[in-house]
């Protein structure tokens, strides 16, 4: 699959991408510099930054290769994050901004101040954000491999030395930079291989769906099996798709990069909208393209009749079909760029959390300098960056779609609950907090690993201890029942000061003067 | 201590969670349709394509929708407060 052209739009990217960071480097010295961009992204910078973290090539790639086989679930792939966001637009992202400078767990620790609800935040974060990166590793690994040739290990190097370079140097300034070009080039790709699909019908959409109908119906067994086939599945991965966009930390950190509440409405809207974009044409032009282009043609199947790379690589050799080498190429870097954009962000949050959360604030009590505090950030992003490259290394070829759900199960029923209740709810107790977020992350994890896609698959069992692989609708209401029942129960719930922090808080997360 | 503000940050509050809960109950809904779909052919939702598209299509304007109302909404309060003031 080398192709030329792909070799140099790779360089070109990397090279870009290093010269933003050393851009960057130089305007980055402070702790809200390296945190935050100093503040000084605008909205719609922001937006495209959003965009660029959350639309990650195992999404885009994994929805058509979801389409290809004939797996419905990519229809809800796509709906449940752009529901997602308007839970976040409505209930997160201004009191983020308003309460918040660095990190997630820093709101959280204004409402219940101490090192007890911080930690877990913190340790929480860090649980969603090192899954997400090993999801993020495994795909980039296997995706440069069968694009580039190089080997697995190598290309897993590549990606986790330069997401350590970005944000180790140019902080989120470079990486708000790299998620931004990333979000630029991504959705020209998908644009300029949009209106070759259509040049290829003659601009009619009824050609490509009926071609692409007639395929599936002789390629596809019909039978196969998804979150669709239960109620309890598709609704369970639905809530997890889409209130776990509420709690994942890569995400929710780019609103301190904004200067305030406006510009952080504003992100979320251009974000939706960019997202939608490339998602709906992903799901219904590129997916149908590939199925009434592909099939039938002996270059993109191997002897058994399996498409080469696997059904994840239908865009990439859609892009082939289209448009030769060149569109190969182009698209390829457009995957590259893809990757390091979001596995940037992921660094950049688990990083935060080690270094401003664990270390400078529960760790040292707050007692540490500036200097001390950015020298522990870098450390840290060395420490995720070698994590990431074992753990990717150690997973190679599992499958990678549980480790993304975990991720979002974990952030629905760990983060989202605790995050909500602390700024909405003014009978939450810091017991209630703790208990109900504890209960959230150790339930969806538990059920997640007695669940035959680890238990079996993975473990070798016979049979699973959890018949599904979607817990999150019975781990986000016991995380809340939690925090209810705990905090209720809880003698300090009605302590005045506590609810004395709780107006004020209140007030500013919402700027109901604004 | 002044109460007014603390009324517009409820009243803001309880705007969010009706916006949020019209777009919840339409995706639940949708959630429902598509199982439905899927439990009478697994490739109904991608062969019917019109179908999955307007769910999706409704969705995303839901979704937008409420986002431009609360703002509307929001700068509406906002107007009358600087007029009353």
């Amino acid at each position: 699959m080398q192709s030329p052209v792909a070799v140099a739009l790779f360089v070109i990217v990397i090279l870009v991408t290093l010269v933003i960071t050393r851009w960057a480097a130089r305007r980055t010295h402070s702790r809200a510099e390296f945190y935050a961009a100093g503040s000084s992204i605008t909205g719609t910078q922001n937006g495209l930054a959003i965009a660029g973290d959350f639309m990650s090539a195992s999404t885009i790639l994994g929805v058509a290769g979801l389409v290809f086989v004939g797996n419905s679930d990519a229809v809800l792939y796509i709906t449940a994050p752009l529901v997602g966001f308007t839970v976040v637009l409505l209930f997160i992202a201004e009191p983020l901004r308003n309460l918040g400078r660095y990190t997630v767990a820093e709101v959280v620790a204004l409402r219940f101040p101490g090192r007890s609800v911080r930690a877990f935040t913190a340790a929480a974060s860090l649980v969603v954000t090192i899954f997400y990166l090993i999801a993020q590793m495994v795909g980039a690994g296997a995706l440069i491999e069968v694009l580039l040739g190089v080997p697995y290990s190598l290309a897993v190097a590549i990606v986790a030395t330069l997401m350590m370079l970005y944000v180790a140097f140019g902080g989120m300034l470079a990486t708000t930079w790299v998620q931004i070009t990333k979000a630029v080039v991504l959705v020209i790709g998908v644009l300029l291989m949009t209106a070759l699909t259509f040049a290829y019908v003659g601009y009619d959409f009824g050609t490509l769906y009926s071609v692409a109908r007639a395929q599936a119906g002789t390629v596809f067994s019909g039978n196969t099996t998804g979150a669709l086939n239960s109620l309890y599945s598709t609704l369970s991965l639905g809530l997890a798709l889409s209130l776990g966009v509420a709690g994942l930390p890569h995400i929710l950190i780019r609103f301190f990069t904004v200067p305030d509440a406006r510009q952080a409405r504003r992100s979320i809207v251009v974000a939706m909208v960019l997202i939608a974009v490339v998602f709906l044409l992903v799901l219904f032009v590129l997916s149908y393209a590939a199925i009434a282009f592909l099939y039938g043609r002996p270059e993109f199947f191997d002897d058994a009749g399996v498409m080469r790379g696997g059904a994840n690589m239908a865009v990439i050799h859609l892009s082939r079909f289209l448009g030769g080498d060149a569109l190969l190429g182009i698209v390829s870097a457009v995957v590259f760029a893809t990757i390091l954009a979001v596995v940037a962000g992921l660094t950049m949050a688990s990083a935060g959390a080690l270094a401003h959360d664990l270390y400078a604030q529960v760790m040292r009590r707050g007692s540490v300098d500036e200097k001390q505090e950015l020298r522990v950030f870098r450390y840290s992003t060395v420490a995720v960056t070698i994590v990431a490259v074992l753990l990717g290394i150690a997973f190679k070829g599992k499958n990678i779609s549980f480790l993304v759900s975990l991720a979002f199960t974990v952030a629905a029923s760990a983060n989202f609950p605790v995050l909500l209740l602390a700024l909405y709810w003014r009978g939450l107790t810091k017991r209630g907090a703790l208990t109900g977020g504890a209960a959230g992350l150790i339930s969806s994890t538990g059920l997640l690993i007695a669940g035959p896609a680890i238990w079996i698959d993975i473990l070798g069992n016979d049979q699973p201890l959890f018949a599904s692989n979607y817990p999150t609708l019975i781990a986000l209401p016991l995380a809340f029942v939690t925090c209810w029942a705990v905090s209720l129960l809880d003698a300090r719930r009605k302590d005045a000061e506590a609810l004395r922090v709780f107006e004020a808080l209140e007030l500013k997360a919402l700027g109901a003067g604004d | 201590m002044n109460k007014e503000p603390t009324g517009h940050a409820r009243a803001q509050t309880r705007v969010r969670f009706v916006l949020a809960a019209v777009c919840s109950a339409a995706f639940v809904i949708f959630l429902v349709l598509l199982h439905r779909a899927a439990a009478q052919h697994p490739l109904q939702p991608l062969v019917d394509v019109r179908f999955s598209m307007l769910g999706v299509g409704i969705n995303f304007a839901l979704s937008l929708g409420s986002v431009l109302a609360f703002g509307y909404w929001r700068r509406r309060q906002r107007a009358r407060r600087s007029l009353g003031a």
